[in-house]
């Protein structure tokens, strides 16, 4: 204990005298610093906001591919998106039964309905999909309950996360999916995107019940343990024929994003709005910067005088630039919880405050911060301090 | 080298190299109309261990000669030598190595509000030849706090002090790093006599102590009583009273 006293103390005595000068000077002006941190902050918010927004976005376009429990999927060559569905011919599951290190190969099939909630009296469009009882081939419940759930006759499961316009449904309702009457068995967790305000799902025996002839829209292959994937991917490629294609589960996640941003604008939209933020967090900083280097031009051309370096100034400003912005940062976050809660809330889909979130809105921030700083502190080395007497 | 205690005195004799001299400058401000000469052929030398007071009336070019010197401003004829170096002009590296060895003291102290007698102190020795830790900084700023009756405040911010306070931490932080010449321009102004007393004994006793040289722009009678030399600026030429 008292080693370590010692060597904090022979630590703190080694720093030298300038040491964290900056950070001195911004905190110094307690009221000037909370209002460039406020404004900053705002800044900061509007990127978490904009950045959180897309990254939800973009999860919850991609949501299917987190859920497959599998190694591999099987979907139709003509298929871009997970969302434009293209469905295949059943066989072609049967034929990846042919590589001897399939274990099992389970359909999703997947159509748009219109649901109706007799006591909400609304209709609304919602996504229907079913799987063979048993297999559980998507993430979304406790497979036991799923399964005694889904083997009932007639019965669906609904996405408790599923936007709010349906109404009240839960286990022990009765509901219309295209004027056809199905008893609620149970509530799953799937979650909203863009596109679907909801979900229902049904087994694979009551689906073809209304539809005998229904191609699935996805394979979901499980190997046998121990199996190379990759090597299992090109023997299934080359096993099936054109018109379907294999990938692992976290290639068809990682094509979606990417499909999402080139599609639709998204990407651009949400970036320009997280730029503006940064724009603002920029200003704010140089102006809050420059009016402290303005307040304080004797005081700067006294250090300048007497010898002080240019690297001195610009790390005096930088740091004060970079206090700033973490100072913003542990604001703006805080706003960001708050905003988060009401977007999901709003949207049902939910945006958690992680590390991915904080750097990239962090590591801009840390860095606009900086060059404004840099930027302001031109503004001491001007060419002579000739003012001081 | 950093010297600390009194041993120097002994070095100072008259054949120390003069701390500066100053050899036929001169200096205008403007272009064409407007140009307006303000320093005409001017030669100067401070000896080592002298203590020098440098008058005349306002806008005699008092404050252009300080700055000259003391290589805040460039020279635009003539030449400067300070501890027998001579800058090359235009080049900014050596007129900052210039100042680091000058010990400035201006009419206003510039303190910032922020950063405490301590720290400001401490600070300055970054510039010096070698940098003193916290605790070797801490006995040099009490020792020279001290002379100027100031040791109780070493710790307050500038905020706690009064303007003649605040002026006597600007003069202790010109001292910090042993500088061999001292620059001031009207340092009394904002203290009162026995303040002025404190700053211009200890400015002296550095001077001789040290082997330095001080040239000090004042119009205070009290300080112009102590000066081993009084120069007079006029019409921009130098004239030695003393
Ligand atoms: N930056 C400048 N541009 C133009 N003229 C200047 C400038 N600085 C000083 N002058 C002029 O040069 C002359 C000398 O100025 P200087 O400041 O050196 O005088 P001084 O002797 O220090 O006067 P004081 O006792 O009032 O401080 C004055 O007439 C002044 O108006
Ligand atoms: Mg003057």
């Amino acid at each position: 204990m008292s080693l370590l006293a010692h060597k904090l103390r022979s630590f703190i005595e080694s720093l030298p005298a300038s040491f964290l000068l900056g950070v001195r000077l911004a905190a110094s002006d307690s009221m000037a610093f909370g209002a460039a941190v406020t404004g900053l902050a705002v800044g900061v918010l509007v990127m978490f906001v904009e950045i959180g927004f897309l990254i939800a976005i973009l999860q919850a376009q991609a949501r299917i591919a987190t859920l497959v429990r599998g190694d591999l999927i099987i979907i139709s060559a003509a298929q871009t998106s997970l969302h434009d569905w293209q469905r295949f011919d059943r066989v072609r599951l049967a034929q990846a039964l042919g590589y001897k290190q399939v274990e099992q190969a389970i359909p999703i099939y997947e159509s748009g309905m219109l649901l109706r909630n007799p006591p909400a009296r609304s209709v609304h469009r919602v996504i229907a999909f079913a799987f063979p009882a048993d297999a559980m081939p998507l993430d979304i419940g406790n497979p036991t309950k799923v399964k005694e759930a889904l083997q009932k006759p007639n019965a669906i499961l609904f996405d408790r996360l599923s936007r709010p316009l349906f109404g009240q449904i839960s286990p022990g309702h009765e509901i219309k999916l295209n004027n056809q009457t199905y008893d609620v068995a149970g509530l799953v967790d799937f979650g909203p995107d863009m596109i679907m305000d909801g979900a229902v799902f049904m087994s694979e025996g009551t689906w073809l019940s209304t539809e005998p002839g229904a191609r699935p829209i996805m394979g979901v292959i499980r190997l046998k343990p121990g199996t190379n994937i990759t090597l299992a991917e090109h023997k299934l490629r080359a096993l099936l024929p054109g018109d379907v294609t294999v990938m692992t589960p976290h290639d068809a996640y990682v094509r979606e994003i990417d499909f999402t941003l080139r599609a639709a604008p998204i990407g651009f939209i949400f970036g320009l709005g997280a730029a503006a933020g940064l724009v603002i967090g920029a200003i704010i900083c140089y102006q809050t910067l420059y009016n402290q280097i303005f307040d304080c031009a004797k005081e700067y051309a006294t250090l300048r005088v007497m010898g002080f370096s240019n690297s001195f100034f610009r790390r005096v400003m930088i740091e004060q630039g970079v206090l700033l912005a973490l100072a913003s940062l542990v604001v703006g976050a805080i706003g960001a919880v708050a905003a988060y809660w009401l977007l999901d809330d709003a949207t049902g889909m939910p945006i958690t405050l992680g590390m991915d979130i904080l750097f990239v809105v962090g590591i801009p921030t840390v860095g606009v911060a900086a060059f404004a700083a840099d930027m302001a502190c031109r503004h001491i080395l001007t060419p002579e301090p000739t003012e001081l007497y | 080298m950093v010297m600390v205690d009194g041993t120097r005195s002994a070095l100072v004799s008259p054949e120390l190299a003069p701390t500066a001299v100053v050899r036929g400058v001169s200096y205008a401000y403007g272009d064409g109309v407007n140009r307006k000469t303000v320093l005409a052929n001017v030669d100067l030398v401070l000896e080592p261990g002298r203590f020098v007071v440098l008058t005349g009336h306002s806008g005699a070019g008092k404050t252009t000669l300080l700055t000259l010197i003391g290589a805040i401003r460039s020279l635009q004829n003539g030449h400067i030598d300070v501890l027998g170096i001579r800058l090359t002009t235009g080049a900014e590296r050596q007129s900052r190595d210039r100042r680091r060895k000058i010990g400035f003291i201006f009419q206003d102290h510039n303190l910032f509000g922020a950063i405490s007698v301590f720290r400001t102190l401490w600070l300055a020795t970054e510039l010096g030849n070698m940098p003193l830790s916290r605790s070797e900084a801490m006995e040099k700023a009490l020792g020279i706090l001290t002379r100027l009756n100031m040791a109780e405040h070493l710790h307050a911010f500038p905020g706690e002090l009064s303007t003649g306070q605040k002026q006597r931490v600007a003069v202790a932080r010109a001292l910090m790093n042993d500088p061999k010449l001292i620059l001031g321009d009207e340092p009394t102004a904002s203290l009162d006599h026995a303040s002025s007393m404190l700053v211009v004994n200890l400015i002296r006793e550095h001077v001789l102590r040290n082997g330095a040289s001080a040239l000090i722009v004042t119009h205070d009678e009290r300080i112009v009583e102590f000066a081993d030399h009084i120069i007079r600026l006029e019409d921009g030429q130098m004239v030695q009273h003393k």
